[in-house]
């Protein structure tokens, strides 16, 4: 302990006094509590220690970097802290731990292995971080805000990318995300063990997965933004031993499987967008109260998949819907069948995996929807809703396009013409 | 044609032939490998798990916990055996002959907080540097309580 | 001489009323399916309904057509000894083989030419269609693969009515029977054998190879699972590609040495 003691002292002698002439640790153990400690513009390399209630307030140009494991600020039971307006840098950004009242605002954390680490905290507000990990695998990496066992969290308009995972929320009581993005990094937010969580207006795109909700009980996840989550084993959002989940008006698009539920009860997916997924929803031993409703799918490939169980779709519009509405209630006559034999081996055996979409499959799947229609029990839509107001895509006229277009046309009938006559 | 019937056969006995050997774990595969249970990619190498199904296939996990849970879902007739990272040692070893430590301060990818090592030496003395821990045994996994403890 | 033969045999095909049907055919199809599913849905890069149509509509249609053109063509020409005639001629039998592979290759170039050139034309008109390099490269593999197998086809069958039935079946083999076979199967073996047949069928099936092709060259290999993560690894790699390119070669050079060395025996008899 002393000789760490002493490693820490020697490290901070020679860290705040070797490139900027302002040392911040020292303005730190002089100030009084509530002091605002204006921090100039300059390149520290150091690790602070906050144990009292300050604000550190940076301007352009302040930037702190971390000198080995240890992190660049570390905040330890205090109960109003403020970081604000800096940059920081090296291998760890901020860990704090025991705070009652902690805000991070107008943060640049770069090349880092973790950025924020916090641990029971409490009234944590984020805002405006942004995050950019290093360029290795995913699994060699730490993660962008990670907060364990706390309480009242606010995280927002930060932009996270090239980490582990985006936004680690473990045993959290309370928590808002949102107007978030984050991008490139193995888990938009990771929700386990959570209760009361929210996540609101966020994108997410080109991660293994959006949104991991693991273990958690009561989440809202409404008007995000899921997109190009394809990786091998990518989902827009899984959910995973998770009881009372609300997902609304979520675009999903280009997805691998756009929502995968898993062990979940009450899960209700409705007023949602799903574009161009290779499967829109995916759901595994998932309860009777789940629902999709009202949700819009376009250009999946597969719509659902499950196991036996199923779950219960209803009232939402699918464009590859072949029924009338000749009552002109906006709701179709004939049951949708969403289910499809191939859907359900992939479900058990991923090698399957490998034949979606193949020319094989789709004529199964065709026949499928013909065959045994009113036979199936899981995954039918009894009241698939027609589209009265399509939007009409934008046209616009290529004339380049259209004159090479023209052009391959004439030039093969003419060529045509002239093998028949030599 | 009957070259690759031929071939597709000899292929098929190879395979089932290699598999009937004595099972040994694989390594991971960071870019695919996830967990079977939970999901989960593997990232924690040094907590993963994995079944090597009597018929040749492999099925991975990130946590002991989901390894368990998955063994009492579907039975162990299917289970040639089951192998989870040495906590210290970070290198393979089997389920059955391992010792357990639990304690909620450990963190494990699922926060099950329970370890597993080759000797019941090495969980004592891991226990006698972090000053806390229970000692389980693989019976006791199989009845344990898997899920967060406060 | 031999540009001469080429020339003839060209016009043969072209005069064809089968060609031209065929050709109105593939032209209106593809256009059809790759015009409406464009135009309904929004643009996305990557695997999605409408590049899976685009790359099923090819798949489907053309070695269709290809193999029942091609081995008719050559069965006629043995079932109306035309063949027995040419042989009079100064020419070797490779000659004559490469100059039918030639013809048949040109004359399908010249329909794909005629059903993009539409797609692009009227993409141009409506927007937001696209016609990706990829597909065009795909194409010219498949033409290149499946005239190969036609003329071994031909050179087994002698009749064009058995051409045409063997052309059939392997087609209905290659498209979907052998998938079918391979998921039946995959229903009572492991996984990892499942998946050793699945990468061996990819290789002896030129339907799943040129669609294989698609995945590794478009780099969207993820799309096959993570169960072939080895496999679209290696063809992701310099020497994938070489090999890949190897394997393509194969395909075109086997079935055309195999109608060279089926047409000898013949004469012999």
């Amino acid at each position: 302990m002393k000789k760490i003691g002493c490693v820490l002292l020697f490290l901070l002698c020679i860290s705040s006094t070797a490139y900027a002439k302002f040392d911040i640790q020292e303005a730190i153990d002089r100030a009084e509590p509530g002091a605002v400690i204006n921090i100039p513009a300059g390149y520290y390399k150091g690790n602070l220690i906050v144990t009292k209630n300050i604000t550190l307030r940076g301007e352009k140009g302040t930037e702190i970097a971390a000198v080995g494991e240890k992190p660049a600020i570390r905040i330890e039971g205090a109960d109003a802290v403020m970081i604000d307006n800096m940059t920081l840098s090296g291998k760890k950004g901020i860990v704090a731990s025991e705070v009652e009242g902690l805000a991070l605002r107008q943060l640049k954390i770069n090349d880092v292995h973790s950025a924020v680490h916090i641990q029971h905290g409490e009234n944590v507000h984020i805002q405006h971080v942004e995050i950019v990990g290093t360029q290795a695998h995913y699994s060699k990496k730490g993660n962008g805000i990670a907060i364990y066992q706390s309480e009242k969290i606010v995280v927002e308009d930060s932009n996270i990318k090239h980490v582990q995972d985006g936004i680690y929320v473990e045993e959290v009581d309370g928590i808002v995300v949102q107007r978030n993005t984050v991008e490139n990094s193995r888990y938009g937010t990771h929700f386990m063990y959570t209760e009361n969580a929210k996540a609101l207006n966020n994108t997410y795109a080109s991660n293994v997965t959006g949104l991991m909700v693991m273990m958690t009980s009561g989440i809202t996840i409404k008007d995000n933004v899921v997109i190009h989550h394809n990786d091998m084993n990518g989902s827009g959002a899984l959910l995973y031993d998770v009881q009372r989940a609300d997902l609304a008006f979520n675009t999903m698009k280009n997805n691998r499987t756009a929502i995968a539920l898993q062990k979940s009860a009450e899960v209700q997916i409705m007023h949602n967008h799903f574009q161009m997924n290779q499967t829109a929803i995916e759901g595994t031993k998932v309860d009777d109260q789940t629902v999709v409703e009202n949700n819009q799918f376009t250009g999946n490939i597969l719509t659902a998949r499950s196991d036996q169980q199923g779950y219960r779709l209803s009232s939402n519009y699918y464009d590859d819907y072949v029924g009338t509405d000749l009552k002109n209630n906006g709701t179709g006559d004939v049951p949708y069948v969403a289910v499809s034999s191939f859907g359900q081996w992939m479900v058990q055996q991923p090698v399957y995996q490998y034949f979606v979409a193949s020319p094989s499959v789709v004529l199964l799947t065709s026949l499928d929807q013909q065959i045994n229609k009113s036979a199936r029990t899981v995954l039918v839509d009894e009241t698939p809703k027609l589209m009265k107001d399509q939007s009409v895509k934008k046209v616009d006229m290529d004339i380049a396009q259209f004159l090479l277009g023209l052009f391959f046309i004439l030039s093969s009938v003419w060529l045509w013409k002239r093998g028949l006559m030599e | 044609m009957k070259k690759w019937i031929l071939i597709i056969c000899v292929s098929c006995l190879l395979a089932v032939g290699c598999s009937e050997k004595t099972f040994k774990p694989r390594d991971i595969v960071n870019e695919t490998d996830v967990c079977k249970v939970c999901n989960m990619s593997i990232v924690h190498n040094e907590y993963a798990g994995q079944i090597a199904l009597k018929n040749g296939d492999y099925e991975m996990f990130d946590d002991i916990g989901c390894l368990i849970e998955y063994i009492a879902a579907n039975g162990d007739e299917e289970v040639g055996a089951a192998f989870i990272k040495d906590a210290k040692e970070n290198k393979w070893i089997d389920v059955s002959k391992a010792t357990f430590v639990y304690n909620k301060d450990y963190w494990t990818p699922m926060n099950y907080g329970v370890l597993a090592f080759e000797t019941q030496e090495a969980a004592q003395s891991w226990m006698t540097t972090e000053g806390k821990g229970q000692v389980l045994t693989y019976e006791d996994l199989s009845d344990f309580n898997w899920g967060i403890h406060q | 001489m031999y540009s001469m033969l080429i020339k003839l045999e060209l016009k043969q095909m072209l005069r064809s009323r089968w060609m031209q049907l065929v050709g109105l055919l593939f032209t209106f199809v593809f256009t059809s399916i790759i015009v409406i599913q464009q135009m309904a849905l929004p643009d996305v890069e990557g695997f999605t309904r409408q590049t899976a149509s685009f790359l099923n509509v090819l798949l489907f249609l053309l070695p269709l057509f290809i193999l029942t053109i091609g081995s008719m063509s050559i069965a006629g020409d043995i079932e109306t000894g035309w063949f027995s005639l040419l042989k009079t001629y100064p020419m070797t039998r490779k000659q004559y083989i490469f100059g039918k592979y030639l013809a048949t290759v040109i004359a399908f170039l010249l329909i794909v030419m005629v059903a993009f050139g539409v797609v692009l034309a009227l993409g141009g008109l409506l927007g937001g269609v696209r016609l990706p390099f990829i597909f065009i490269s795909l194409t010219l593999l498949c033409i290149a693969i499946f005239t190969s197998l036609a003329l071994a086809i031909g050179a087994v069958a002698k009749t064009r009515l058995f051409a045409l039935s063997l052309s059939l079946v392997l087609w209905s083999f290659f498209l979907l029977l052998l998938s079918y076979a391979l998921m039946a199967i995959g229903t009572v073996v492991a996984g990892h054998i499942l998946q050793k047949l699945t990468i061996i069928v990819m290789h002896i099936n030129p339907v799943e190879w040129l669609r294989f092709g698609y995945f590794i060259f478009t780099k969207q290999a993820s799309v096959l699972g993570p169960s072939f993560y080895n496999v679209t690894a290696f063809y992701a790699s310099p020497l994938g590609y070489v090999v890949y390119g190897l394997v393509t070669c194969l395909w075109v050079a086997l079935p055309l040495a195999f109608t060279a060395r089926r047409l000898k025996k013949g004469e012999k008899r």
